[in-house]
């Protein structure tokens, strides 16, 4: 992420770049629990939050804080784990939405944490001023947890797994599809729509079109050449069939 | 409604609650945790569910249908002892490996054979090992010869902390490694014969690497090879390429691969298959993870609910635990 960050500084683009960020990290994160276990993965978390959080998150990041009210921690942490990143970026860049990681967004939705998820949006869209997203691979449940829990659906980024195949939707492709068409005006961004590599990008960008809503799409890049002829060709995929 | 408790409140414990609360009348109502900072922390968090920090309590305040022990090998003998010591038919899912030692399998296995009881081996719910078996049993290799078999992964690569580095607690084979000896005896049968090696690279006192050599009653000979310090592998990767008479057969997380010689009818076209896990993806109730950890769960609490024993009981895991003593021995010369 560094990397690809300092490049991007160094180097002069002609357009602005509009960031949707992924947080925690929750592969690193995952490494420190099999090692260390739970406790020592909050240990980790706070010592992270004390470096990127400053004085912030010396007030309201603390373990005693934490134990006193999770919630105010949390909000504490989202502004400590994105400070850094925001500070790394070049100035043609724009944070426009913080997304919660799939895995954490769907132990919110099994748990029921209505007043935790609500207090994330809250926080991400009034204090943040981007839009708050929520990573999924159990899209038509997520949709009516969102809607039980009352989130304000028009202002959401949903990033959820949409392709041909059907992989990773859950509970089924059908499900999937007729919950995206029930659903008012949100911000949905399809994931996984190439299934792994196991699908064409034409076909893809076919299936994508047929959706009963116009979403965005999210593909995956390995490096600049793959990522100049991947963005080259769904350009001209998206723009022929318009 | 079924009512689970859960022992453990680690990454498997939350995958597994996780799960299971969104399973069709299922709810997890009871965590057991030690760690105080992790107990009260939850207890905030998660309103609706019970927190006890020891088993005894859990098992003797909340009306459980099912637990789930998702904590460190070495404490499953104790954990399970309290279970069935204050619950007479409570049934119990023990995640993998059952236990550090075939001694401690035993006793476990002894302790819960009377009331449902199964081991999470969750491989066999991922697609393409389920769909390599079937067609091993409906023989579409032929009359099976050998396999060559490895799960690496690209995790330790200096001295590491934990139980999963203590002697007689962990090792690569231990901890990586039962999920792969699970599969070869679940396509092969228990091994007659085994030879081994291991080494340790960067670990002091468990081996990084295990190499074992298998004989089966049927002839069928075999390679294994567990290790968690190999580069290339920031995912766990589990493979295992047999051969038979009838052709070759390529099985890991990702796909299946096939090269048939004659065709089998209604089996099998001769040539090649290559099956890809989009392809094969089933689509479940609720994901995190894999879709095997959701198979599992519903197998398991679909049991429950039917007063059936799953077919990968606790002594499936006491099998396991044989074969990998056997190889220790071995390695230990």
């Amino acid at each position: 992420m560094s990397r690809v960050l300092r490049r991007m500084k160094t180097q002069k683009y002609s357009r602005a770049f509009g960031v949707y960020l992924i947080v925690p990290d929750v592969q690193s994160y995952v490494r420190i629990a099999s090692e260390k276990g739970m406790p020592g993965l909050i240990g980790d978390m706070m010592g992270r939050l004390g470096v990127a959080g400053k004085a912030k998150a010396l007030l309201g990041g603390s373990l005693s804080a934490l134990n006193r009210n999770p919630v105010s921690a949390m909000r504490t942490y989202l502004d400590a784990e994105t400070s850094g990143f925001i500070g790394a970026m070049p100035k043609r860049c724009e944070l426009r939405s913080l997304i919660m990681h799939e895995l954490f967004t769907e132990l919110v939705v099994s748990f029921k944490l209505q007043d935790l998820a609500l207090a994330y949006v809250e926080h991400v869209k009034d204090s943040m001023n981007v839009l708050p997203g929520f990573a999924t691979r159990n899209f038509a449940r997520f949709v009516d947890f969102a809607s039980e829990a009352g989130l304000p659906m028009k202002e959401l980024v949903i990033l959820a797994p949409f392709n041909k195949v059907g992989f990773q939707m859950n509970p089924s492709r059908e499900e999937c599809e007729a919950k995206l068409a029930q659903i008012g005006e949100t911000n949905v961004i399809a994931m996984s729509i190439l299934a792994s590599g196991f699908l064409g990008l034409q076909e893809s960008v076919d299936y994508i079109r047929k959706l009963p809503k116009p979403v965005s799409c999210v593909v995956g890049v390995s490096s600049e050449v793959h990522a100049q002829e991947t963005f080259s060709l769904l350009r001209r995929s998206f723009s022929t069939h318009s | 409604m079924l009512k689970v408790g859960v022992v453990g409140l680690g990454k498997m414990g939350l995958l597994h609650a996780g799960t299971v609360n969104m399973l069709q009348g299922c709810s997890v109502v009871a965590f057991c945790e030690k760690e105080a900072l992790l107990t009260s922390l939850s207890r905030k968090v998660l309103l609706r569910i019970s927190f006890h920090n020891r088993v005894q309590n859990m098992m003797r305040q909340e009306q459980l249908d099912a637990v789930y022990v998702t904590t460190p090998t070495p404490t499953h003998l104790t954990i399970l002892n309290e279970i069935v010591d204050n619950s007479r038919d409570v049934a119990v899912f023990v995640e993998k490996p059952l236990a550090g030692t075939y001694s401690e399998s035993l006793e476990i296995l002894e302790k819960t054979n009377n009331r449902i009881n199964m081991i999470g081996f969750q491989k066999r719910f991922s697609p393409p090992f389920m769909q390599a078996k079937q067609l091993l049993e409906k023989q579409a290799l032929g009359e099976l010869a050998s396999f060559r078999a490895y799960s690496f992964l690209s995790s330790v690569f200096s001295e590491g902390r934990g139980w999963r580095f203590g002697s007689g607690q962990g090792g690569a084979l231990l901890d990586l490694g039962s999920h792969l000896v699970d599969l070869v005896l679940w396509y092969f049968g228990e091994p007659t014969t085994i030879r081994a090696t291991k080494r340790t690279i960067y670990s002091k006192a468990v081996e990084d690497y295990v190499n074992a050599e298998l004989g089966f009653e049927s002839g069928v000979t075999g390679q294994c090879e567990v290790s968690w310090s190999v580069p290339g592998y920031r995912l766990l990767e589990t493979r295992i390429d047999i051969v038979g008479n009838n052709g070759t057969l390529v099985v890991s997380d990702d796909y299946l691969r096939m090269e048939i010689i004659e065709d089998i009818p209604s089996i099998i076209k001769s040539g090649r298959h290559y099956l890809r896990k989009p392809e094969l993806y089933p689509g479940v109730d609720f994901l995190i993870g894999e879709p095997e950890y959701c198979l599992e769960d519903k197998y398991f609490l679909d049991c429950v609910k039917s007063h059936t024993q799953p077919r990968l009981g606790l002594d499936t895991g006491v099998k396991v635990s044989r074969v990998i003593q056997t190889i220790y021995e071995s390695a230990n010369g």
